[in-house]
């Protein structure tokens, strides 16, 4: 393999063995999904160079990690990484901490302090000491720290694990924001197929210490052969832009990269990059383009597969200009449309979610 | 009736506070590596640190006296290096508190290092501390009262020493007659008194050491 970034590495720590190859992006956040003791953090650590007895070849930005003769430590690697339990030094305060990567950095910060503080709402935090705040303030700071350490690539474990769903929704916005801007890659490690969902553009699914399934979050959701598909509660990502504004109704449309436009609620910084999300549940097809329906989004589409079947029901997948829709209809519906591969029908989108609601 | 006797005191604060300055050189990084390592030998390590806990001084001292001898393996060697035994003299004297006193800077510190734990370090690795780095600004911070403990117990036990002492440093004047020696002779003299007067320094400094311990260590738990 040829590719700039690459990652190879193989390691055997107790009785478990951990054998992953795949390419780092050079931009954009890479999940990487698998059930506990799949060897996810184990895979991360091996990236951060925390494991000393891992083999195998990293290449990084041109720059040599791990080959056969060395390994480099991990402060040589310019890495910074948040832990699922954000290891905050205890005896510093949160600014004490905040500067300790910076006093620590090669390069000049690309972050404007101010700004990402603001952003991840520390600023009134500096002076307080990690055992006075919340998990969730506490996640916060650990991100803020890793990011003005001013990495090359940043290895995210679980960095919500620890926390309890009030946390979670308290964190899940900056992360969301922080996939928005960052312009570095992101190794994001999670259990959560939610999570990978939102944040992640490409995702790698582990599994006994083997990658067994790698590619964009999109297709990871809605393709047959892909262990992320979920049959109960399908759903399908799509990034979109907004690219018109319907004041008069409060609408926004969004063009997906293939070019299917689609309208949502709420008026949207035009040019802005949201994430759209649509179960499956609330896509239902009609042969005709209903006119006389109060469903905004109503797209002619081919039927592509049929990704899964129960007694009653089959999950279907659709694409419009290359953008693949998942559909769960009945049998029953199924049959009366009479249905076959590459058959033409509108597909009527009852709801779709917007991720990225920031504002 | 006191001033003969402040020979003995300062001389043996000298001898305390020169150790103590030693063993915490010394023991910082064999504590570390007993708190770090995964070694084998890990075990027998921590029973030789910790010898002279339960070893009689005068066994200690027996063997100090024949290691230390200018026919001993480590005496006559200094002898060749620089012309001075390492018996009943003050330098033979600080060689001996180290190796004694050592269990009682080490084991402290050991236990510091080992509830620092590894997670905060790879946190400083991961943040671009070099490992010394990160032990000055990570793990010695941390071992704080760590350190305090192995301060107090390392200077306290120096300056009681009794056996040891005798054994291969003796009584003489200024150069290896310590306080619990010179306790020792007022006592043999029947001079009672200044026994005494010793004594009492003596006791009080070993109560205030140990009240200052535990009050260091009530305020970690708080």
């Amino acid at each position: 393999m040829t590719a700039a970034n690459y990652c190879s590495v193989q390691l055997i720590k107790d009785g478990f063995e951990l054998n992953a190859e795949f390419e780092i992006p050079q931009k954009g956040v890479l999940g990487i999904f698998g059930h506990s003791g799949s060897g996810k953090t184990t895979l991360l650590r091996c990236l951060a160079g925390l494991e000393d007895k891992a083999s195998g070849r990293i290449i990084f930005n041109d720059c040599e990690w791990l080959n056969d003769k060395k390994s480099l430590s991990s402060q040589q690697r310019n890495i910074a990484y948040v832990f699922q339990d954000s290891r905050l030094f205890p005896h510093l305060t949160v600014l004490k901490n905040l500067q300790y990567g910076v006093k620590r950095s090669a390069s000049e910060l690309q972050y404007n302090w101010d700004s990402l503080l603001q952003l991840l709402n520390i600023e009134n935090l500096l002076e307080r000491k990690p055992e006075t705040l919340s998990g969730g303030e506490k996640q916060r700071v650990a991100i803020a720290r890793s990011l003005l350490k001013n990495p090359q690539l940043l290895l995210m474990d679980e960095p919500m694990a620890s926390l309890d769903a009030a946390h979670k929704n308290e964190i899940i916005p900056y992360l969301e924001t922080l996939h928005e801007t960052l312009n570095i890659p992101l190794v994001y490690v999670s259990h959560s197929l939610q999570e990978v969902s939102r944040f992640c553009d490409r995702v790698l699914v582990l599994e006994s210490g083997k990658v067994i399934y790698s590619d964009t979050v999109s297709k990871a959701l809605s393709s047959a052969d892909s262990p992320l598909l979920k049959t109960q509660n399908a759903v399908a990502v799509f990034d979109a832009v907004v690219s018109e504004l319907d004041a008069e109704f409060c609408l926004s449309s969004l063009i997906t990269d293939n070019g299917t436009v689609l309208q949502v609620k709420g008026l949207h910084e035009a040019g802005r990059k949201l994430r759209l999300r649509i179960n499956a549940a609330d896509v239902s097809l009609s042969k005709s383009r209903v006119v006389d329906s109060s469903i905004l989004n109503i797209l002619l589409a081919k039927v592509v597969a049929v990704v899964d079947e129960t007694d009653s029901e089959v999950l279907l997948q659709l694409s419009v200009n290359e953008d693949i829709f998942l559909s769960r209809i009945s049998k029953k519906s199924f049959s009366l449309l009479n249905l076959t591969i590459d058959s033409d029908i509108f597909i009527q989108i009852k709801g779709v979610v917007l991720q990225s609601l920031l504002d | 009736m006191l001033l003969p006797d402040l020979g003995p005191l300062l001389l043996t604060v000298k001898l305390a506070f020169i150790s103590t300055s030693v063993l915490i050189v010394i023991g910082t990084p064999v504590a570390w590596w007993l708190a770090t390592t995964r070694c084998r030998i890990k075990p027998f390590a921590e029973a030789i640190v910790a010898l002279p806990i339960v070893l009689p001084p005068t066994v200690m001292g027996f063997y100090l006296l024949i290691l230390f001898s200018p026919q001993g393996a480590l005496g006559s060697f200094w002898y060749e290096l620089s012309g001075q035994a390492l018996t009943f003299n003050f330098f033979g004297l600080v060689v001996a508190s180290v190796l004694y006193s050592l269990p009682f800077v080490v084991q402290p510190l050991q236990s510091a290092f080992e509830s620092v734990g590894k997670d905060l370090m790879e946190a400083a690795y991961t943040l671009g501390a070099k490992p010394l780095d990160a032990f000055f600004s990570v793990a010695v911070p941390l071992a704080k009262r760590g350190y305090l403990t192995a301060i107090v117990l390392g200077f306290s036990h120096t300056l009681g020493e009794f056996g040891v002492v005798l054994m291969i440093g003796g009584n003489i004047p200024g150069e290896t007659r310590l306080i619990s020696i010179a306790i020792y002779d007022h006592v043999e003299s029947l001079e009672y008194a200044q026994a005494h007067t010793l004594s009492l320094i003596l006791l009080a400094f070993a109560f205030v050491s140990m009240l200052l311990m535990y009050l260091i260590n009530q305020r970690s738990k708080a």
